[in-house]
């Protein structure tokens, strides 16, 4: 063996890069891409000739500063199976048709949403589900007439005795009619879809940075924050089908995310139900999606411990959503629907004395 | 197939496409950078490495097919930062690497010994080595580049590359002797 077969032979015993190296990594450059493009499109580029060993350290502390700073670093600690399922969802979501709206036509959102109701009595917590439907129908033109019925929510599940005299007790819900232009609902601001969505990145590790930005400091944790403003996102706003496959991946790339039921059944549909559990919250995330077409069937959120009079396990709170074309709105309706029914007046952006 | 050149003109206009090159290469760099100086710097010179490469790429020569001399070159450059690191693993591969070639090319516990032994002599071939020698020879013997690769990689000429890897490989063989000296029965190892 001459000396050269003797130093190939031990380059051979190297482990790999871990898969959270490769992704810190690619995040750095990312980061760097997008900052290019965001400083291109602010100034004339100029033709930089540095010396680049000197222009290469800095450049590459800068960007290592920037990720620390918006807690960046350990990107993407999942399993495959999560990412597999979430990369599978995001391809078939970026074929999937976005709904065509045409003139005179309205974008139907049919929701179901369960929310837990909580009351204090002789200080102890008592709480219990309910259950309401509504359908949003949103014009083609977004600056139109929004029209939104919403059903009088009911009692959905009880525990125990307690909860279900609550749940007697409390007051009947009542069905609205609520219409008023650019869906600005009970003198609300215009809903305009999520800030910065049109502006997002597409590229999976560049958006999770602009959300990580967007959502720095908020929450118990930066990671539990960055997966509930996805699935907010997917569930709340009328995302773009491209838009929703760079969410998929962008969540797969979240520390902890996780595949906790691959048949998960909610308001009938079925997918695979991919979340994150935070301790510090008692919560366990959840979004339903169907990776064969990419749909977002909903989100759920379970509890870990006990609380306010709610067992382990429970699902606290879960909505689901279909949409559709439809050709008409319902006819009627006013800006504030219950509060103009019971004669309230607008003294400000959401406010009303009644 | 879509070759590096393409990936790196496209990215003068897209710059996130950047990234496919990364996708290529990076497992390749990390290992390089590995071999010479641990896995921990390697996550860092490999990440730095892609940062400069972007950085850098409208200087790049689109003639070239393949961008991995053009990585290796600067994860070389990057490594001289990391000296240090790099010096105490060539003191440490005795340890590290022994075992590794024992298996694979001495089969006898003698032979085993003398795998020790060998390792032990390139490891401080390696550390003497001046460190330009060195960087020429791994690029050679651990990236399996070609003259004209190094030449590229380090931007030096063919001829550079030619004088330098002579030099490093008169050193190795002056200080394992594997090739030229019979081995004795029972006679100590030596220099």
């Amino acid at each position: 063996m001459d000396e050269l077969t003797l130093l190939r032979e031990i380059r051979e015993d190297v482990t790999p890069p871990d898969r959270s190296a490769l992704d810190r990594g690619r995040a750095a450059l990312m980061h760097a891409a997008s900052t290019e493009d965001a400083e291109q499109s602010r100034r004339v580029p100029v033709h930089r000739r540095l010396r680049w060993a000197a222009g290469m350290s800095l450049a590459a502390a800068t960007v290592v500063t920037a990720l620390v700073a918006t807690n960046l670093m350990g990107l993407g600690a999942q399993d495959s199976a999560v990412a597999s399922v979430l990369h599978e969802s995001a391809e078939a979501a970026v074929r999937a048709a976005d709904p065509v709206v045409g003139p005179e036509q309205y974008l139907r959102v049919d929701t179901t949403a369960v929310d837990a109701q909580t009351t204090s009595e002789d200080g102890s917590d008592v709480s219990y589900l309910t259950i309401s439907t509504d359908s949003l129908f949103i014009p083609a033109d977004r600056a139109d007439e929004w029209v939104w019925a919403r059903g009088a929510s009911e009692p959905y599940e009880t525990f125990g005795p307690a909860s279900e005299a609550a749940a007697a007790e409390a007051p009947t819900g009542t069905a609205e009619l609520v219409r008023a232009a650019g869906g600005a609902f009970y003198a609300g601001e215009p809903r305009k879809g999520s800030p910065g969505a049109g502006t997002w990145p597409t590229e999976p590790h560049a958006l999770l940075a602009a959300i990580r930005d967007e959502t720095a400091g908020q929450g118990v944790s930066a990671d539990d924050e960055a997966l509930t403003y996805i699935i907010d996102t997917l569930a709340r706003d009328q995302v773009p089908a491209v838009t929703r496959s760079a969410l998929y991946e962008a969540a797969a790339l979240i520390p902890d995310v996780e595949i906790h039921d691959d048949r998960a059944t909610l308001n009938g549909r079925t997918g695979v139900a991919i979340g994150r559990t935070e301790d510090r919250a008692n919560t366990r995330q959840e979004m339903i999606i169907d990776p064969s077409t990419g749909d977002f069937i909903g989100q759920r959120r379970v509890l870990l411990r006990s609380e306010s009079g709610m067992p382990a396990g429970t699902t606290t709170t879960w909505t689901s959503s279909v949409t559709s074309v439809a050709e008409s709105a319902p006819e009627g309706g006013t800006a504030n629907g219950a509060l103009d029914d019971a004669g309230c007046v607008v003294t400000g952006v959401s406010e009303f004395q009644c | 197939m879509t070759n590096d050149s393409d990936i790196i003109r496209r990215s003068l206009s897209v710059s996130s496409a950047f990234s496919e090159l990364y996708d290529r290469h990076a497992t390749t760099i990390h290992r390089f950078v590995s071999r010479r100086a641990g896995s921990d710097v390697a996550d860092d010179v490999m990440s730095e490495t892609f940062l400069v490469a972007f950085e850098r790429r409208r200087d790049y020569d689109l003639d070239r097919d393949t961008a991995l001399p053009w990585l290796y070159g600067i994860a070389s450059t990057l490594l001289r930062k990391h000296a240090r690191t790099e010096a105490r693993a060539w003191r440490g591969l005795k340890a590290d690497h022994a075992s590794h070639v024992a298996v694979d090319a001495f089969s006898d516990a003698e032979g085993r010994a003398d795998a020790r032994r060998a390792v032990d002599q390139l490891g401080h071939a390696l550390h003497k080595m001046h460190a330009r020698d060195r960087e020429t020879l791994l690029l050679y013997a651990w990236a399996d580049l070609d003259y004209e690769g190094i030449a590229q990689a380090l931007d030096i000429p063919v001829g550079t590359v030619r004088s330098r890897l002579n030099r490093a490989r008169r050193l190795l063989r002056a200080s394992t002797q594997y090739e030229t000296t019979p081995r004795l029965e029972d006679a100590p190892w030596t220099n």
